[in-house]
């Protein structure tokens, strides 16, 4: 029954009926998440309605209101959230860690280090804030690699290395944030908590575009990651260049990491807990790629409802929201695997 | 011997924080003559010069005092009711809870009376030390295990706090500066409700510091040695509550201090919780003067509050234990 296939993984050819049951059941849960951030908000729109504004058979407020409005919204959420889940899988995969996500050893913060360079010294516009936090995202990957390497397996030491990091570069975020004008940091803070609002069609196109086109490459770059989820030496018994697809692997990750945290500030926790999630549904592998991403999208897409209208009147900023569920989940996830922790 | 250590230790941590408050009281956006700053207590006159020493200068480095020594005794105390040398009231989210509370005595209470944000940072800060003690017993003694839930849970309350801060605007602006940990423009008359408070946890810590000893040889040994392990445990959480919680209210959340002071102070005494505490207490209060001379005079005529300049100086010696090849074993 099992052959190695082209991929150089061991696996019945396709999908097994009860993955492609799972992958069917969180592509159900995306649409439905989707659908509840086109319809709930301070005007319930039902979704027949939502449908037709979508196809274009209504028109008018409602048109307005879900095309141009609730949309890119939703749109946002669900690539920033496949975005960020796929940057974890990689990081989880290359650094052989669970815990070793973007979000918890610093780059996340990283990003947002460099996008707060760019925006407060007065170069406001989106490319340039992108570029920052390219930039800021790479260079703390840079010194974290540097700072991690030579001391063989660390384990989970590199979530240590990883947070102390992150605190550094907190507080330059923090007394960045604290030398600006007010305005600019009380809208400052709602975005570096990590936010979607005022994401319309405009600012959306460069961010989807790049993740776009880092998903193509990520997903070009498959076999690389299936091969080093096996492990640097079976990876390298099938030929994979072990060295260069984990470079090659890592700049996408950081890219997409840095894309996000540039749109919309620093989301934690999703890449954190969509690979895990996914993990426990389906095997490793190709699957794991799909699930993971239908995963991190309904995550945020979720996470963002729940920010918007959990507290009537009052817009918490989702970055918040996966802050304090993605935190919750941390504790439960390093208590549950404490014996295995050294 | 190691009296001779701990006395030759704490004399040289005494010169050092004779030195930080000189700092404290001379340095800042203007140099103060010493001189002048002993005019401006003994004569005070209405020129710009005795306002800046008596107005700002002096309750800047008197506070400062206060709220180091006390978070440099509850990281000291908190490593040894943890055995964990990583444990810091910053990192494990103890300041995160009180800030939580006070977040809420703010935002929703709408009160920024100091004794109740006092109150209610007391109440944040001893529910978050209990959670770390509980995460503490259910990670067995793992050191890292400890530390990540720790800051999962300082995430937590964190994001939690901002976003009651978000959702009342008012409130943003009472806490803007307070968040990051900040002694400017504090009220000297805070000292007389936080003033007590720190001093009763010194006591205690004091008093448990033996007990404390006789429990890192273990829970059976220190029965058998005849000290209550429960009374013991309660009285270092209550201390480190005291102490943590009331810096806290005083200053804003101010993390790695507790963390870096008592590394350091181990270095010079060793481990026994009897020389440790003390030391920590004093070794604190001269850092956080001095962090906050940095913090005036790095971006001059702009400050950075302390516990910004703390974060930027000692956490990269979360880094140094993570490469390190052996954590340090308490």
């Amino acid at each position: 029954m099992s052959a190695v296939n082209r991929d150089g993984w061991t696996a019945r050819r396709g999908l097994e009926t009860r993955e492609r049951r799972t992958l069917g059941a969180l592509a159900l849960l995306l649409v439905v998440a989707v659908g509840l951030s086109l319809s709930v908000g301070s005007t319930f729109v039902d979704p027949a309605r939502v449908i037709g504004a979508l196809i274009g058979t209504e028109d008018g407020g409602i048109r307005l209101l879900v095309v141009e409005w609730r949309l890119p919204r939703a749109l946002a959420a669900v690539a920033f959230g496949a975005a960020l889940g796929l940057s974890g899988l990689v990081f989880q995969t290359i650094t052989r860690n669970e815990l070793g996500s973007p979000d918890v050893i610093g780059l996340t913060t990283g990003a947002y280090t460099g996008a707060l360079v760019v925006i407060t010294s007065g170069s406001g516009s989106g490319t340039a804030v992108t570029v920052g936090a390219l930039v800021g995202g790479f260079a703390t990957a840079a010194v974290v690699a540097a700072l991690v390497a030579g001391r063989g397996d660390l384990g989970y030491r590199i979530v240590i290395i990883g947070i102390g990091v992150s605190a550094v570069l907190a507080s330059v975020n923090a007394w960045m944030l604290l030398r600006a004008r007010l305005e600019v940091a009380i809208s400052a803070s709602i975005w570096g908590s990590g936010s979607l609002n005022g994401v319309g069609w405009s600012q959306l196109r460069t961010p989807l575009l790049v993740i776009g086109v880092l998903g193509l490459l990520l997903l070009c770059a498959r076999r690389g990651i299936w091969a080093l989820q096996l492990g640097d030496d079976l990876a390298r018994g099938l030929g994979t260049r072990v060295t260069a697809t984990k470079v090659g692997l890592l700049a996408l990750a950081v890219g997409l990491t840095a894309v996000v945290t540039a749109a919309a500030g620093p989301i934690a926790f999703v890449a954190l807990a969509a690979p895990h999630l996914a993990a426990a549904l389906v095997r490793p592998g190709p699957v794991h790629l799909a699930a993971t991403a239908l995963l991190g999208a309904a995550l945020l897409t979720v996470a963002d409802v729940v920010g918007q209208h959990a507290i009537p009147g009052r817009a918490i900023p989702v970055g918040l929201v996966t802050l304090v569920l993605g935190g919750a989940y941390l504790i439960w996830f390093v208590l549950r695997s404490a014996r295995r922790l050294t | 011997m190691t009296g001779r250590r701990a006395a030759v230790a704490g004399v040289v941590a005494t010169a050092a924080l004779a030195g930080a408050v000189l700092l404290g009281l001379t340095i800042g956006s203007q140099v103060v003559g010493l001189p002048t700053v002993l005019d401006a207590v003994l004569h005070p006159q209405d020129t710009q010069l005795h306002r800046v020493v008596t107005e700002s200068r002096i309750p800047r480095t008197a506070l400062g005092l206060v709220v180091g020594t006390a978070l440099g005794a509850a990281g000291a105390l908190m490593q040894g009711l943890t055995r964990n040398a990583l444990a810091d009231p910053g990192i494990l989210g103890v300041n995160a809870g009180a800030s939580f509370a006070v977040a809420i005595a703010v935002a929703v209470v709408g009160s920024s009376q100091f004794p109740v944000l006092m109150v209610a940072a007391l109440i944040g800060a001893v529910l978050a030390t209990l959670a770390v003690v509980l995460i503490g017993s259910v990670s067995r003694g793992n050191p890292i295990t400890l530390v990540l839930a720790g800051v999962a849970l300082a995430a937590v309350l964190g994001g939690a706090t901002t976003a009651l801060v978000l959702i009342r605007p008012t409130a943003f602006l009472a806490m803007r500066s307070w968040e990051s940990g900040s002694l400017a423009g504090r009220d000297l008359d805070l000292l007389t409700t936080a003033g007590p408070a720190i001093a009763a946890g010194l006591l205690l810590a004091v008093a448990m510091t033996r007990n404390l000893d006789t429990l890192a040889l273990g829970d059976d040994a220190a029965v058998a040695l005849g000290v209550d392990v429960r009374r013991t445990r309660a009285g270092v959480i209550v201390a480190v509550t005291l102490l943590a919680g009331t810096a806290t209210a005083v200053a804003g959340p101010v993390a790695f201090l507790g963390l870096a002071v008592p590394h350091v102070a181990r270095g010079l005494v060793g481990s026994a919780m009897t020389a440790l505490v003390p030391l920590s207490a004093v070794l604190g209060a001269a850092v956080v003067v001095v962090a906050d001379v940095v913090g005036r005079v790095v971006i001059s005529p702009q400050e950075v509050p302390v516990g910004i300049v703390m974060a930027f100086v000692a956490a990269p010696l979360l880094v140094w234990f993570g490469r390190s090849a052996k954590l340090p074993q308490l």
